[in-house]
């Protein structure tokens, strides 16, 4: 598992760390449903990639936080960490 | 029927498609002395074959009027559709905009991390982030995802490196949002020493 939100499986996100306020692009395998995962949220976002495998969203959290890209297939389940930085640049890190 | 003597002539007759089969076509075109549709065959019978139903002919006019109201029904439901989801009548240009709960797999997600949970502790690190969620999001104080909690505690603070610093990042913040049972309180002292010596070091 690459933990500074890289790539492993099929799902990458574009661009990590994110920026507040920005967009990011998902892409993984045509017509994949992938789940936004909050911290605290209790719904799962659900995003449907296109035919081309790819598609783009609003950064959902402010900076300093974070959010999970996952396909939510259980026990081994394909998953990203994107953490969002505030857009006047830092380390980000988790809000406390 | 063929003759026992001629059996070769009538071998080579099939091969060259000369024999012909009994039985009804249902490919053959009606005959030219064949009754109309409807008539009966004999005085006070049935038809042999019923009377051919044209459908009804439609004029231009109906079918243009037909689009029209099928159009006009389509861009209705649509705005009520999109009202009642409170979307604005503009274009969303970026796909996935819209919140949608999933509770039909909540249920089978809660199952599959109670097995997680006591399970290999490979498949519990690769897909932790998940896991945390789940629990966070849905578990409670369930004692069997706690316990996996627990476990990628331990697990953090035994790599003690960027990979275990990651997860305590994750354990601690659920601990930020919610205050875990009793069962985890005394990994937030070591798991936030972890973090912070991660921070330091960079």
């Amino acid at each position: 598992m690459d933990f500074d939100g890289g790539e492993l499986g099929g799902i990458t996100v574009e661009p990590n760390p994110a920026q507040d306020g920005g967009k990011v692009t998902i892409r993984g395998k045509p017509n994949q449903e992938v789940y936004i995962l909050v911290p605290g949220d209790k719904e799962a976002r659900a995003v449907k990639l296109d035919k081309d495998g790819k598609s783009t969203l609003k950064v959902p959290v402010a900076g300093g936080k974070s959010f999970t890209v996952s396909d939510l297939n259980l026990p081994r389940a394909d998953e990203v960490l994107v953490r969002v930085v505030s857009s006047l640049g830092g380390v980000p890190h988790a809000t406390r | 029927m063929h003759d026992g003597d001629d059996e070769g002539d009538f071998d080579e007759d099939v091969r060259e498609g000369k024999v012909f089969r009994t039985g009804i076509d249902p490919q053959a075109e009606r005959a030219w002395y064949a009754l109309p549709p409807g008539c009966a065959a004999l005085e006070g019978g049935p038809p042999e074959q019923p009377e051919e139903v044209h459908g009804t002919r439609w004029s231009r006019r109906t079918i243009l009027g037909a689009g029209l109201l099928g159009v006009i029904g389509f861009a209705a439901g649509a705005v009520v559709v999109g009202l009642r989801e409170g979307r604005s009548l503009g274009p969303s240009p970026i796909p996935g905009d819209r919140m949608r709960e999933v509770p039909e797999r909540i249920a089978v997600l809660l199952r599959g991390c109670r097995t997680m949970a006591r399970g290999a502790i490979d498949d519990l690190v690769y897909s932790h982030q998940t896991f945390i969620w789940v629990v966070e999001s849905h578990g409670g104080d369930d004692e069997d995802l706690w316990y996996g909690i627990c476990r990628l505690a331990d697990y953090a603070l035994l790599d003690g490196a960027a990979r275990g610093a990651a997860i305590a990042e994750q354990l601690l913040g659920v601990c930020h949002r919610r205050a875990p049972p009793p069962c985890f309180l005394r990994y937030r002292v070591p798991l936030q020493r972890l973090v912070d010596t991660k921070r330091a070091g960079k």
